[in-house]
C-alpha cells in the first residue's frame, strides 16, 4: 500500500472521525447532565442536513410543523401547570416562544422561500428550525422521567428515535439529499488532492470543540452544566434546577447534531435514517472516552473513524464486523482501567413496593391466575380467528427472549442489546443443518443450544468483565458483528437467506399449521417462564438477584459473582437461541434482518415496557408491542386516510407515554389488581442446617499485624494491628475518617491490604477473595446498608445462607431443590426471629426504617453461621430500646462463643458491650485496652476532644 | 381486544361475501428498501378497481423491509382478508419468506423483487410464485454485452452490503466470467454510509476498465461521485435500481455518462414508435405523473403496475371457471397467470409459461445513459 492511499484513508478517517467526535461530545454532555443515553442524537444530524436541503430546494421542510406541534404541546403542558399555580404572568411569554415563534417561521417560509438567500443565511434558518426541537423533546419526553433509571431513560430514547425516524421518512422521503459545498477550493498535499469542504469539516469540528471547552470553563451556563454533571444533588442545592440544565444540554446536543449534519451534507448523501449509525459510532467514541472525558471521547471518535476507513479498504464486506469487533478489546481495556463508582450513581428511583401484609393466600388463589391463563391459551385456537393465533405465535417467540432479558437485565442488572444475535445463532444453526444435511429439527435444537452456549460463554467471558456502560456497548458491538457475519457467510445464504426449512414433526405429525405450532411454542413459553420463576425463587436465583445490589455484598456473602454473571448470561442466551429455533421453523425462512441490532433493542423494549423486574412482564411486553403494532396497522390507515408510515410514529409516542405513566413497566400496574401478594409465603418446617463446629471460647480467630493500606499516594491505614478471640466483642473506634471501614475492608478482603499480615483461624488471607473468607466463617455488615430493597426481608437474609446450600440452576428450575430450599429459608427465619424482625419478615427490605435495615444485615450475616462477625456501625439509626435489644443479642452471641469485631460511634453502646477496644486515628492505632482503660487514656481523649484546652 | 378482533373479522367476512376480488399487497414502504417500496405503494393506488364486472379491493400493508413482518402480513391477508392473490414483496428476502405461506394456502404470489431465485428453479413451491421485475441476470447480461462491445477487459464491482448488492454481484459475476470479463475487485458498502473512500481506493488500485455500482436509488450516487473525485476515467455502470428522479437530483453532474440497463418505461418517450412496449409504458408513466407530479415516476413503481397488468390479463380467465374467494378460483388464477401471453406492460411484453414465471424477453430492457441530467436511450 503506498503513501498516497494511506494519506487518503487517513483523511477520510479523520473527516468522519471529526463528525463522530462532535456527536461523542454531545452524547457525553447529555449523559453526564441527564443520565440519558441519547440515541436520537444522530437524527439531529439528518434533520439538520435534510432541512437545509429542503430549504434550498424551495420546499417548506416538515421540521416547521414538528416545531409547531411540539411547541404547542409544551405550551399546553406548561400552561396547565402555570394555570394551576396561578402564575398568569408566565403565560404570554410561554405562548410567544412556543407557538408564536414557530408560526412566524412557518409564515415566513411560505411568504418568502429562502432559495435566493446566501448559503450562510440558509444554514442559520435550518439551525433555527432544528435546534429548538432538542429542548422541546427534553421537556416532553424526558423531563417527566428525570429521576427514572438509566435503563428506562434509554428505552425512552429508543422510542424517541423511532418517532424521529418515522417523521424523517414522512418529511424528507426515503431518498437522500446533498447540499452544495461551502467552498469549492481544493488543495494538493503530497500529491493527494484535498477537498476544501473536507478541511472545513475538520477545522469547524475542532473549533466547535474548543468553543465548547470555553463555554464550559468561562460562561455561567457552562459552569452550571458542569456542576450538574459532577453532582446533581449538589447542583440542585446551588439553585440550578435540573430541568434547566436538561433543556440547556439538549439545546447544545441538538445544535451540535444539526451543525454536524450541515457540515457533512456536502460531502456525502444524507438520508432520513443516516443518523443512527453515525450516532452509534459517535457513541462508541464517547464510551471509549468513558462518558466523562471530552478530549478522550473526541480521540476515541477519531479512532473509530480511522478504523472504519482502514477496514473499508481492506475488507469492505466485513467493515462493520471489523470495526465493532476491534472495539471490544478497546472497551475491555478501558473498562479495566477505569474505576467504576459502584451502584449509587447508577440507580434512579424505583417505584416503591407497598408492604405486602396479610395472610398467605390459599393455593387456588395464588395459582388461580396462572391456571386461568393456561386455560385461555388452550382454548384460544378454537375461539380466536386464525390470524390471532399467528400473532400469538410471534408473541410467544418474543416472550421467550424477553424472559431471558428479565433474568439478565431486570434481575441481574446486566443490560444486553445483543439477544437478537443469539436468536440468530439458534435460527441459523437449525436452518443450515436441516436444509443442507437434512438433520432432524429436534437434533438441531440441541446443536443450536450447544453452539449458543459456546458463543455466549466466550462472549460473556470477555464482555461481562466490563463494568458500567461498557457492558451494554460491548453487547451492541458483538450484536452488530454477528449480524454482519450472518450476512457475509456464503453457506448461510448471505443477505438473501436460507429457504425451505422443514416444519417440525412430532411422532410423525407435522407441526406445519399455525395452530399445531402454537401449542409447541406456548408450551415452551410456559416452561421457560416457570423455569425462570422457579430459578429466581431459589438459592442461585437469590445470588443472581444479589448482583444488582453490587458485587461487594454478593461476594461477601460467598456468591461467586463472576460465575453467576456468566450463568445468567448463558441462560438468557439459551432462551434466545430456543426462540430462534422456533422462529426458523415457524417462518421456514431465515435471513439476517430479524437478528439485527434494531431487533435486539426491540426485545429490551418489550421487557422494559412489560416490566423488566417480573417474568410475566416479559409476556405482557411482548404481547402488548405485537398487538399494538398490529392494531396500529389496522386502524391508523382508516383514521388518517390511506397513506401509512404513521405506525412507527404513533407507536413511539405511545411507548413514551406508557413509560411516563408506569416507569417500572405495566406488569406492576396489573399486579395491584391481582389477589396474591408476591412476597408472603408459607414456610414449611424443615430440619435445621448443619452448623460448623464453634471454636472454643478464647481461640484466636483473627490476627492482623502491621496492616497498611494505600490508595495511590493516600495512606488510609498504617501499621494497624488487632486481634479477635472467640467469645469476645472487640470494638474498633475512632473519629470519622480514622480508617476504620478501610480496616474492615482489608480484613474481609473487599479491598486487600497493601502490606502486613492478616490471619483468620490461623490461615493467611492474603490470597483469598472475599467469598473464600466468608466460606471459612467470617461474615459482615456494611456501613452503607447493602440490601435489595425490592426483595423481602426473608429473601435478603437467605442470601446470607448461600454457602450453606449447594443446589444449582437445573435443580432449581425443576424444583428438585425444595428440601434444601426449605432448610435455607427456615434458617433465615430463625435468624430473623432471633434479631426480632419476625413481623417484617415478608416486607420488602427497602420499606424498613434504616435502623431496622441494619438489623436485617446482621441477620443476613448470622445466616451464614459465622464464627467471626464484623459489624460496621450496627447501632446507627436505632432507637434506645432497639439498641438495648441489639446489645442483648450481641451478648448472647458472645456467650455462644462467637467473636465480634465492631465499629461503632455510640460510646455508651460500645463501653457497655466491648471486652476490648482498639482506637484509631489518622489510619493508625493510638490505643488498645479494656473499656475503662480507654476511657482514661489521654491520647484517646485528645483525639476525640481535639484542641479543646 | 378479542371482541374487537372478532368484529374486525366479521367486517372483513362481510365484505368478502360480496364476491369481490381481494388483492393483498405487502411491500416495503418503510425501512431500508423504502425508496423502492414507496413508488410501488403509490402505484397500487392507480391500479384498476374493477376488472370485468368484478370489483377489486386492494389491501395494502407495509412490511418495513423485514421478512418477519412480510410473513405476518401475508398470513393476515390470507386468513383475515381472504385474499385471492398477493402482490409482494419489494425485496428478495421478503418475497422468499412469503413463499411458503402462499404455497401452504394455495394463493398465487406476485413478487416485485429482482433476484431470479424468487421464481427459479420452478419447483412445486415456486409454482405459486410469479415475478414482474426483470431478473437481475437479465439486466446483468445487457451490461456485460455493453461492456464487451466497449472492449472492457477488467471490471470492478461495488454494491450494497445487502440482498440487492449480493444478488447483483452473483448474477453479474456468473455472466462476466462466461464472457471472459475479469472482475478485479468486489467491494461492499452500507446503503447509508457517509463515505466509500476505502472501497474506491481499493478499486482504483486494481485499475479496472469499468466499474459497476450495484445499488438502488440515491445511495448509488456516492461510489460514482467518489470515483470521479479521485480522478477515475474508466466507464461507470449503474443498475436499473437507480432509475428515479432523485438519483439524477442528488447525482447531478457526477453521474453524467453512467450506463445502465433499464426497463423501457424509463425512457418510454424516446422509444421508436414501432417499439411494442412504448404504448403500454407511456400509459403507466402518464398515469403516475398525473397523480404524483412530473418526473416522479420510477422504475420500481412499474413493477407494481405490471403486477396489475398480469392480474387484468389473468382474472377474466380465472373467473370463467370459479368464483372469487374460493380455492378453486385461486387455482384457476394461478393457471391463468401461467397462461398470460403477449401482454404489453410497463417494462416489457409478458409471455409466461409453466417454465417461466417472469415472462420477459430482451424487449424488457434497453441500455440508457445519463446525459444533461436525464435518462437517454442508447439506440
Amino acid at each position: 500500500m503506498d503513501l498516497q492511499i494511506l494519506l487518503f484513508l487517513a483523511q477520510d478517517g479523520v473527516t468522519n472521525g471529526a463528525i463522530y467526535a462532535l456527536l461523542a461530545l454531545a452524547l457525553v454532555l447529555v449523559f453526564a447532565v441527564t443520565r440519558v443515553i441519547f440515541i436520537p442524537q444522530g437524527e439531529f444530524v439528518a434533520f439538520g442536513a435534510l432541512t437545509l436541503a429542503a430549504l434550498q430546494a424551495g420546499q417548506v421542510p416538515g421540521t416547521v410543523w414538528l416545531l409547531l406541534a411540539l411547541g404547542t404541546l409544551v405550551a399546553i403542558v406548561d400552561g396547565i401547570e402555570h394555570l394551576r399555580e396561578k402564575r398568569y404572568g408566565k403565560l404570554p411569554p410561554l405562548l410567544i416562544f412556543n407557538v408564536g415563534a414557530p408560526l412566524l417561521a412557518a409564515a415566513g417560509l411560505f411568504a418568502l422561500p429562502p432559495t435566493q438567500l446566501p448559503l450562510a443565511a440558509q444554514v442559520l434558518i435550518a439551525m433555527a428550525l432544528v435546534v429548538p426541537l432538542g429542548p422541546l423533546i427534553y421537556r416532553l419526553a424526558y423531563q417527566p422521567l428525570a429521576s427514572a433509571s438509566v435503563l428506562v431513560l434509554l428505552i425512552v430514547s429508543v422510542a424517541v428515535h423511532l418517532v424521529l425516524i418515522g417523521l424523517g421518512l414522512l418529511f424528507f422521503g426515503a431518498e437522500g439529499s446533498r447540499t452544495p459545498p461551502f467552498t469549492e477550493i481544493s488543495f494538493e498535499l503530497a500529491g493527494t488532492p484535498l477537498q476544501g469542504q473536507t478541511i472545513l469539516v475538520v477545522v469547524a469540528s475542532a473549533l466547535l470543540i474548543i468553543g465548547l471547552y470555553f463555554f464550559f470553563e468561562r460562561t455561567i451556563y457552562g459552569k452550571a452544566l458542569r456542576a450538574t454533571a459532577m453532582n446533581r444533588t449538589g447542583a440542585r442545592l446551588m439553585g440550578i434546577p435540573p430541568s434547566l440544565a436538561g433543556k440547556l444540554c439538549f439545546t447544545l446536543a441538538a445544535a451540535i447534531g444539526a451543525f454536524s449534519g450541515v457540515l457533512i451534507a456536502p460531502i456525502t448523501t444524507i438520508y432520513y435514517d443516516t443518523g443512527f449509525m453515525i450516532g452509534l459510532k459517535g457513541f462508541v467514541g464517547a464510551i471509549i472516552g468513558g462518558l466523562a472525558s471530552y478530549p478522550v471521547a473526541a480521540l476515541g471518535a477519531v479512532l473509530v473513524g480511522l478504523l472504519e476507513a482502514g477496514s473499508s479498504f481492506y475488507a469492505s464486506a466485513f467493515k462493520e464486523v471489523i470495526v465493532f469487533t476491534l472495539i471490544i478489546p478497546v472497551l475491555l481495556w478501558r473498562s479495566l482501567t477505569t474505576r467504576h463508582i459502584e451502584e449509587e450513581e447508577e440507580k434512579g428511583d424505583e417505584a416503591p413496593i407497598a408492604g405486602a401484609r396479610g395472610k398467605v393466600p390459599a393455593t387456588w388463589r395464588r395459582q388461580g391466575p396462572l391456571v386461568i391463563f393456561i386455560g385461555l391459551l388452550l382454548i384460544a385456537p378454537w375461539v380466536l380467528p386464525e390470524f390471532s393465533i399467528t400473532l400469538l405465535n410471534y408473541i410467544g417467540l418474543y416472550a421467550i427472549v424477553a424472559v431471558g432479558l428479565v433474568l439478565l437485565t431486570g434481575v441481574g442488572g446486566l443490560t444486553s442489546f445483543g439477544q437478537a444475535a443469539f436468536v440468530g445463532i439458534g435460527a441459523y444453526t437449525t436452518a443450515w443443518l436441516t436444509t443442507a444435511y437434512g438433520l432432524s429439527p429436534w437434533l438441531t435444537l440441541f446443536i443450536g443450544l450447544a453452539l449458543t452456549a459456546v458463543v455466549a460463554g466466550s462472549l460473556g467471558f470477555i464482555t461481562l468483565r466490563m463494568g458500567g456502560h461498557y457492558l451494554p456497548l460491548g453487547t451492541i458491538a458483538w450484536g452488530i458483528s454477528l449480524y454482519f457475519l450472518f450476512g457475509n457467510v456464503e453457506f448461510l445464504g448471505g443477505h438473501t437467506g436460507i429457504t425451505g426449512i422443514p416444519a417440525v414433526g412430532l411422532f410423525g405429525w407435522s407441526l406445519q399449521s399455525a395452530e399445531a405450532f402454537y401449542y409447541l411454542i406456548w408450551l415452551l413459553v410456559l416452561l421457560s417462564l416457570l423455569a425462570v420463576r422457579n430459578l429466581l425463587d431459589s438459592r442461585t436465583g437469590r445470588a443472581i438477584r444479589a448482583l444488582k445490589g453490587g458485587v461487594v455484598m454478593a461476594e461477601a456473602m460467598g456468591v461467586d459473582t463472576a460465575r453467576t454473571k456468566i450463568l445468567t448470561f448463558l441462560l438468557a442466551a439459551l432462551l434466545a437461541s430456543l426462540s430462534g429455533w422456533l422462529y426458523a421453523h415457524l417462518q421456514r425462512f431465515v435471513n439476517p434482518s430479524p437478528f439485527a441490532l434494531s431487533m435486539g433493542i426491540e426485545y429490551l423494549f418489550m421487557a422494559v415496557v412489560g416490566g423488566i423486574g417480573h417474568v410475566w412482564g416479559a409476556v405482557l411486553g411482548a404481547g402488548l408491542i405485537a398487538v399494538l403494532k398490529q392494531w396500529l396497522q389496522d386502524w391508523l390507515p382508516q383514521l388518517l386516510g390511506q397513506s401509512g408510515n404513521f405506525e412507527i410514529i404513533v407507536f413511539g409516542i405511545a411507548m413514551v407515554l406508557i413509560l411516563q405513566r408506569a416507569r417500572s413497566g405495566l406488569w406492576p400496574v396489573i399486579l395491584r389488581y391481582l389477589p396474591a401478594s408476591a412476597q408472603a409465603r408459607t414456610l414449611t418446617p424443615a430440619e435445621p442446617l448443619p452448623r460448623r463446629p464453634a471454636p472454643a471460647s478464647g481461640t484466636l480467630l483473627l490476627e492482623a499485624s502491621g496492616v497498611s493500606k494505600r490508595f495511590g499516594g493516600l495512606v488510609a491505614n498504617h501499621n494497624m494491628s488487632l486481634s479477635v478471640q472467640a467469645g469476645e466483642v472487640m470494638a474498633l473506634i475512632g473519629p470519622n475518617g480514622a480508617g476504620k471501614s478501610t480496616m474492615f475492608n482489608c480484613i474481609s478482603a473487599v479491598n486487600p491490604a497493601s502490606e502486613g499480615k492478616i490471619a483468620f483461624l490461623g490461615e493467611s488471607t492474603a490470597k483469598m477473595a472475599a467469598r473464600d473468607i466468608a466460606r471459612r466463617g467470617m461474615s459482615r455488615t456494611f456501613q452503607h446498608v447493602r440490601l435489595l430493597g425490592q426483595m423481602s426481608v426473608l429473601e435478603n437474609v437467605a442470601i446470607g445462607a448461600h454457602l450453606r446450600g449447594r443446589q444449582g440452576v437445573l435443580a432449581a428450575a425443576l424444583r428438585f431443590d425444595r428440601s434444601e430450599e426449605a432448610r435455607l429459608l427456615a434458617e433465615a427465619t430463625r435468624q430473623i426471629e432471633r434479631v426480632g424482625l419476625a413481623e417484617q419478615m415478608f416486607e420488602p427490605a427497602g420499606s424498613l426504617a434504616l435502623g431496622q435495615q441494619r438489623i436485617v444485615e446482621i441477620a443476613r450475616a448470622l445466616a451464614s453461621d459465622p464464627c467471626l462477625l464484623l459489624l460496621d456501625e450496627p447501632a446507627a439509626g436505632l432507637r434506645f430500646r432497639e439498641k438495648q435489644a441489639l446489645a442483648e443479642l450481641l451478648k448472647k452471641l458472645r456467650g455462644e462463643g462467637m467473636g465480634i469485631l465492631l465499629v461503632e460511634h455510640d460510646m455508651d453502646f460500645v463501653m457497655g458491650l466491648a471486652d476490648r477496644i482498639v482506637v484509631m486515628e489518622f489510619g493508625e492505632k493510638i490505643a488498645e485496652g479494656l473499656p475503662e482503660e480507654i476511657q482514661q487514656n489521654p491520647t484517646v481523649l485528645e483525639a476525640y476532644l481535639g484542641g479543646v484546652e | 381486544m378479542v371482541k374487537k378482533l372478532s368484529l374486525a373479522v366479521l367486517a372483513t367476512l362481510a365484505t368478502a361475501a360480496l364476491a369481490d376480488i381481494n388483492v393483498g399487497v405487502s411491500l416495503s414502504a418503510t425501512g431500508p428498501a423504502a425508496s423502492l417500496g414507496i413508488p410501488e405503494k403509490n402505484t397500487i393506488a392507480l391500479l384498476p378497481t374493477q376488472i370485468g364486472k368484478e370489483k377489486i379491493n386492494y389491501i395494502v400493508l407495509d412490511d418495513a423491509t423485514d421478512p418477519t413482518a412480510a410473513t405476518k402480513n401475508i398470513k393476515k391477508l390470507i386468513s383475515e382478508n381472504k385474499v385471492d392473490v398477493v402482490i409482494g414483496s419489494t425485496t428478495t428476502p421478503n418475497s422468499l419468506a412469503m413463499t411458503d405461506v402462499a404455497v401452504d394456502h394455495e394463493t398465487p404470489l406476485i413478487s416485485m423483487a429482482g433476484s431470479a431465485i424468487v421464481v427459479e428453479p420452478l419447483d412445486a413451491k415456486r409454482k405459486w410464485v410469479f415475478k414482474t421485475a426483470q431478473n437481475d441476470a437479465h439486466m446483468a447480461t445487457a451490461i456485460v454485452q455493453h461492456m464487451t462491445d466497449k472492449n472492457v477487459q477488467t471490471v470492478a464491482f461495488i454494491g450494497f452490503a445487502d440482498a440487492y448488492g449480493e444478488g447483483w454481484y452473483k448474477e453479474f459475476a456468473k455472466i462476466a466470467e462466461a464472457r471472459k470479463l475479469k472482475i478485479v475487485a468486489s467491494e461492499r458498502y452500507q446503503r447509508n454510509d457517509t463515505s466509500v473512500t476505502g472501497q474506491i481506493l481499493k478499486i482504483l488500485a486494481a485499475k479496472p476498465d469499468a466499474v459497476l455500482v450495484g445499488g438502488a436509488g440515491t445511495p448509488a450516487v456516492l461510489p460514482q461521485r467518489s470515483l470521479k473525485e479521485k480522478g477515475y476515467k474508466g466507464l461507470i455502470y449503474q443498475t436499473h435500481g437507480v432509475a428515479n428522479n432523485d438519483f439524477l437530483r442528488v447525482g447531478g453532474k457526477d453521474v453524467e455518462g453512467a450506463f445502465l440497463p433499464v426497463g423501457p418505461m424509463v425512457v418510454a418517450a424516446q422509444l421508436p414508435n414501432d417499439n411494442p412496449v412504448k404504448k403500454s409504458a407511456l400509459e403507466y408513466v402518464g398515469k403516475y405523473e398525473t397523480a404524483y407530479g412530473k418526473g416522479s415516476v420510477s422504475s420500481f413503481g412499474g413493477h407494481a403496475w405490471d403486477a396489475g397488468v398480469l392480474l387484468q390479463a389473468a382474472i377474466p380467465q380465472a373467473l370463467k371457471s370459479a368464483k372469487p374467494g374460493t380455492v378453486e378460483f385461486r387455482r384457476a388464477l394461478r393457471d391463468a397467470l401461467e397462461g398470460v401471453k403477449n401482454t404489453p406492460a410497463a417494462h416489457g411484453i409478458f409471455n409466461l409459461s409453466a417454465n417461466d414465471h417472469q415472462g420477459y424477453d430482451q424487449r424488457a430492457r434497453v441500455m440508457a445513459t445519463i446525459e444533461n441530467g436525464a435518462w437517454k436511450l442508447i439506440k
